[in-house]
């Protein structure tokens, strides 16, 4: 499937990080994975990768949430490095509820 | 202001505008042998890290320690103490490299800006030319600062860069730092912080930009969208019109084709590829555009 970049951006909160996971997959789309990135103001930021569904998913998705700790027992549906409210956090979760 | 300067005549300067020219140029001189410390845009550092560093007193034992490391802790402990002063060091270095920048077009500027404001006033053509004068040898100056400090806009890069890449390892660090000492030994824990260190160096930097320049193509091209946070209702929203299209099947599939038609794009062949262009037709999700494709789906029977 076709994928495409969206910048989130590193001023948001882990909350207004989640939203904006959840209001670009609410088009039919699904978080792939993010990484730490320079734009092209030269700003530190996030870079995220969706992918493009044509099929609505089974099971679905689930509703994202960013979290900085991993509950025992849980399967990130990603970890990685995001630039949170202007500060780097080495290890953040992608979980699905 | 009343610019008393237009009375004078054309080859005797008055005395204000001799004045003015003096003192504009006394400012730009100022400027440019204080290398404008006052303009740093940073207060004076709470701590100077120079007596930080000394004092966390990292030594080379220390890191031979980390090499021989048996314990979790000892390794993490030996470990920190060399981040810390990496980090300190590191950012006293961005500090400077801003701070040289900062102060060689300061100065430049208000040497250059003083220049032209004196020749300005001065009505005498003989002293204007020499201001200008002055004002082109100044900025032919800046010509040779520039070139020994290559970094116009390239600063802010470069350091974006050498964070990006310190926080690649640091998060590399951060998630060995929870393994055991078997998985995770002293000398991999002294490679990493060899290659923490690396990371915050220009020529790390500008390996960083290199190497993510063919992945970053793609994404400039795109002209990436920043996402916005929808509100609650604007998710609903949404996922009603996606649910929608994604129902479309065979026996829907002429609704959603007469759909693609309203909204003027090509028709297509299959359920998936209906589905595709419908759901592309949401993005970037403008009100406006959102706004056309649930229409378009309300009319065609696809929405309620």
């Amino acid at each position: 499937m076709a994928t495409y970049h969206v910048e989130l951006s590193g001023k948001f909160s882990l909350g207004q990080l989640s939203k904006a996971i959840e209001g670009e997959e609410a088009l039919g789309t699904k978080f792939h994975n993010c990484r730490i990135w320079v734009n092209a103001k030269s700003v530190l930021t996030n870079l995220a990768e969706f992918e493009e569904l044509d099929t609505a998913p089974d099971p679905p998705l689930g509703t994202p949430k960013l979290a900085k700790e991993l509950p025992a027992g849980v399967t990130p549906a990603w970890v990685g490095p995001m630039i949170v409210q202007g500060s780097g956090i080495a290890q953040v979760c992608l979980l699905r509820s | 202001m009343k610019m008393t300067t237009m009375h004078c005549g054309v080859l005797e300067p008055h005395p204000c505008s001799l004045l003015a020219a003096r003192l504009l140029v006394g400012l730009a001189l100022l400027l440019l042998a204080s290398g404008c410390s006052t303009l740093r845009g940073s207060p004076t550092r709470y701590l100077p890290t120079a007596e930080v560093v000394s004092t966390i007193n990292l030594v080379p034992q220390d890191l031979a320690n980390l090499q021989a490391a048996t314990s979790e802790v000892d390794r993490n402990l030996l470990q920190n103490k060399a981040v810390a002063v990496i980090d300190l060091q590191f950012n006293q270095f961005v500090r400077d490299l801003v701070a040289d920048r900062s102060d060689a077009s300061a100065a430049a500027a208000g040497t250059t800006l003083g220049a032209s404001t004196a020749g300005a006033f001065v009505e005498s053509v003989k002293a204007k030319t020499n201001y200008a004068l002055f004002a082109a040898g100044v900025v032919g100056a800046v010509g040779i600062i520039d070139k020994s400090y290559f970094y116009e806009k390239t600063v802010p890069a470069l350091v974006a860069a050498m964070g990006a890449a310190r926080a690649s390892v640091l998060v590399r660090i951060r998630g060995s730092q929870r393994d055991s000492i078997g998985a995770y030994d002293g000398t991999a824990a002294l490679a990493d912080l060899e290659e923490y260190y690396s990371a915050g160096t220009v020529l790390a930097a500008i390996a960083e930009i290199t190497a993510r320049a063919d992945s970053d193509k793609k994404a400039s091209l795109d002209e990436v969208r920043a996402l916005e946070v929808p509100s609650d209702a604007e998710i609903t929203r949404r996922k009603s019109i996606s649910g929608a299209i994604f129902a479309i099947n065979d026996s829907s599939m002429d609704k959603g084709k007469k759909a693609l038609a309203q909204l003027g794009l090509p028709e297509q062949k299959s359920v998936k590829e209906v589905r595709a262009a419908l759901l592309k037709a949401l993005r970037p999700p403008t009100p406006e555009r959102i706004g056309l494709v649930e229409k378009a789906l309300k009319d065609n029977g696809l929405l309620k």
